[in-house]
């Protein structure tokens, strides 16, 4: 659990409950304060793109710094330091922050399409109706119909295929009609490949499911 | 003796190449048939992505589920060849059904012969990840058509913890565990979606069929005229496409990677070209009115490769071997 909070608390998810705990058990657990560092250094090693050693003496300093300060006072102030730049907010925030990137134009294009992963795609057939006991699907929780701000995909004004720099989860086309295709192709490519090579070895198909388009 | 030595070196060389291709066996049958539970942690350039993971093998069958725990929310679900994707910011659920058959008989096409051919796979000592012992395997290419790979594998479970897609000396992905557990039994409600989908929309991928069922007239089959070293087909199926129409799908391996063509009737527009997306690259062409389009995760000059050595020949040629 706490591991999942740490997840969330580097993604900027986790909620100020959340964020006190983790604080607390950082300060009680040494192995987490390693992971802490591992993951820290991780993202901030891919995100600037270029070799980044481990900082060995990261999570002494998160530490020192958490003991310097009053227990109320530390996740309020975790939000400002340069020390951890421990990202902190609500989702909303924080979609709020992705959709003023430089490349949001790209990313709305590219989220209409492309967020279904497969939504569309020539490789489907549309059933409106649930399935009568398919999948076996239990319910447990209201659904959330939350709805992403994302625009009509009239705003996708290109139908041309100039290739561009795209972010790592997205294909680089800007025809969204090719952007579902390949999505087909690559779930259908995943789904039989399942059974040869590397592929049988490692979750890698889910995981790119689970994961397209959430960059944006 | 200066004649027995090369031979002692020959052998001493297979010998440590079967033992990497054990660890990949190994590898591959662990991630099917272990319980475990953890959080995974999928890198790519500039972007993290965390997921957590239940994967449940009881009675004979295989029970799986990711939620992603950053970026849209998003379960996905395996319940053997079937891989329901929950989508409920869209309210769309996505329901793909694949013939895997037995699939753990398709886990020895891993060590395909030949394997040694195009890959050094090396065993190098070991590390530690998510506070377990691992060994370390590295799958090195020999030529531009595949990347490389490094593995760690959990010494007691046989487990995949870490895989590192790379491209020379460019790490082009990594996906690792950051914590896990293999805990004796998994309960059916952690393997059960957390949204309820009563009232989304649900989407199904037509399953794979025979040429024989799909009810085509085939008079020519698509093959691959020449093929990188080391890659053979492994299977060929029709997929539905929209509209009704049909794609044929081809799928490539070399023993570690895979690739797959599809050909269907050209849209008005046809994809030409090459496109990527992190490792995974894609070639299309135009061949009359059929459009090709080779996905897989392989470098650009292997789909493209792929992709303008497909021909079409009568079938009773493309029948003999």
């Amino acid at each position: 659990m706490i591991n999942e909070q740490l997840s969330a608390y580097l993604d900027g998810e986790a909620s100020p409950q959340e964020t006190d705990n983790l604080i607390a058990a950082l300060k009680r657990d040494a192995d987490l304060r390693d992971a802490f560092s591992r993951q820290h250094w991780l993202r901030h090693a891919l995100r600037e793109a270029r070799p980044v050693q481990p900082d060995a003496g990261f999570s002494a300093r998160v530490l020192a710094r958490l003991d310097e300060q009053p227990a109320e006072q530390q996740a309020l102030e975790q939000t400002h330091t340069n020390v951890v730049s421990i990202p902190r907010g609500d989702k909303p925030a924080r979609a709020a922050r992705r959709w003023q990137r430089p490349t949001a134009g790209l990313a709305i294009a590219a989220s209409v399409v492309g967020a279904l992963v497969l939504v569309g795609n020539p490789l489907t057939q549309v059933d409106d109706t649930a399935p009568s006991g398919e999948a076996a699907l239990a319910f447990t929780q209201p659904a959330n119909l939350q709805t992403a701000g994302v625009g009509s995909s009239q705003q996708v004004a290109s139908a041309s295929q100039a290739a561009r720099v795209p972010p790592p989860d997205h294909w680089a086309v800007s025809d969204p009609a090719l952007e579902d295709q390949l999505n087909g192709y690559l779930l259908e490519h995943d789904g039989v490949a399942r059974g040869y090579g590397l592929s049988s070895a490692t979750p890698t198909s889910l995981v790119r499911v689970a994961t397209y388009g959430t960059g944006q | 003796m200066k004649r027995l030595l090369p031979l002692i070196f020959i052998v001493a060389t297979c010998g440590a190449q079967a033992e990497g291709d054990d660890w990949l066996t190994k590898a591959s049958q662990a991630v099917r048939t272990s319980n475990y539970r953890g959080v995974l942690v999928y890198l790519r350039a500039g972007q993290v992505d965390t997921l957590r993971i239940v994967h449940r093998y009881q009675d004979g069958n295989e029970r799986e589920r990711l939620v992603s725990l950053s970026g849209e929310p998003r379960e996905i679900i395996r319940d053997n060849g079937v891989v329901t994707c929950v989508l409920p910011n869209r309210q769309v659920v996505l329901v793909a059904r694949h013939s895997i058959g037995n699939i753990f008989s398709n886990v020895a096409d891993l060590v395909a012969d030949g394997l040694q051919d195009n890959y050094d796979v090396r065993e190098l000592g070991d590390e530690r990840l998510a506070d377990r012992a691992c060994w370390v395997v590295v799958v090195e290419p020999k030529d531009e058509f595949r990347y490389g790979y490094r593995l760690l594998i959990d010494k007691q479970t046989n487990l995949p913890l870490k895989l590192e897609v790379m491209r020379d000396t460019q790490i082009l992905e990594q996906m690792m565990f950051t914590n896990i557990e293999f805990p004796e039994t998994i309960s059916d409600a952690s393997l059960q979606p957390t949204f309820d989908t009563r009232s989304f929309r649900w989407i199904k991928h037509q399953a794979a069929e025979s040429s024989a069922t799909a009810g085509q007239a085939v008079e020519s089959e698509w093959r691959a005229g020449k093929l990188p070293a080391g890659f053979r087909m492994a299977e060929s199926g029709w997929r539905r496409v929209g509209g009704g129409g049909m794609a044929r799908q081809l799928l490539f391996t070399d023993g570690i990677a895979t690739v797959s063509a599809f050909i269907a009737t050209v849209s008005s527009k046809p994809f030409v070209g090459s496109t990527t997306m992190g490792a995974v690259n894609a070639f299309g062409r135009e061949v009359g009115n059929k459009q090709i389009t080779v996905v897989g995760e392989v470098p650009e000059a292997t789909v493209r490769f792929i992709a303008e050595h497909l021909e079409q020949r009568p079938v009773s040629a493309a029948a003999k071997p």
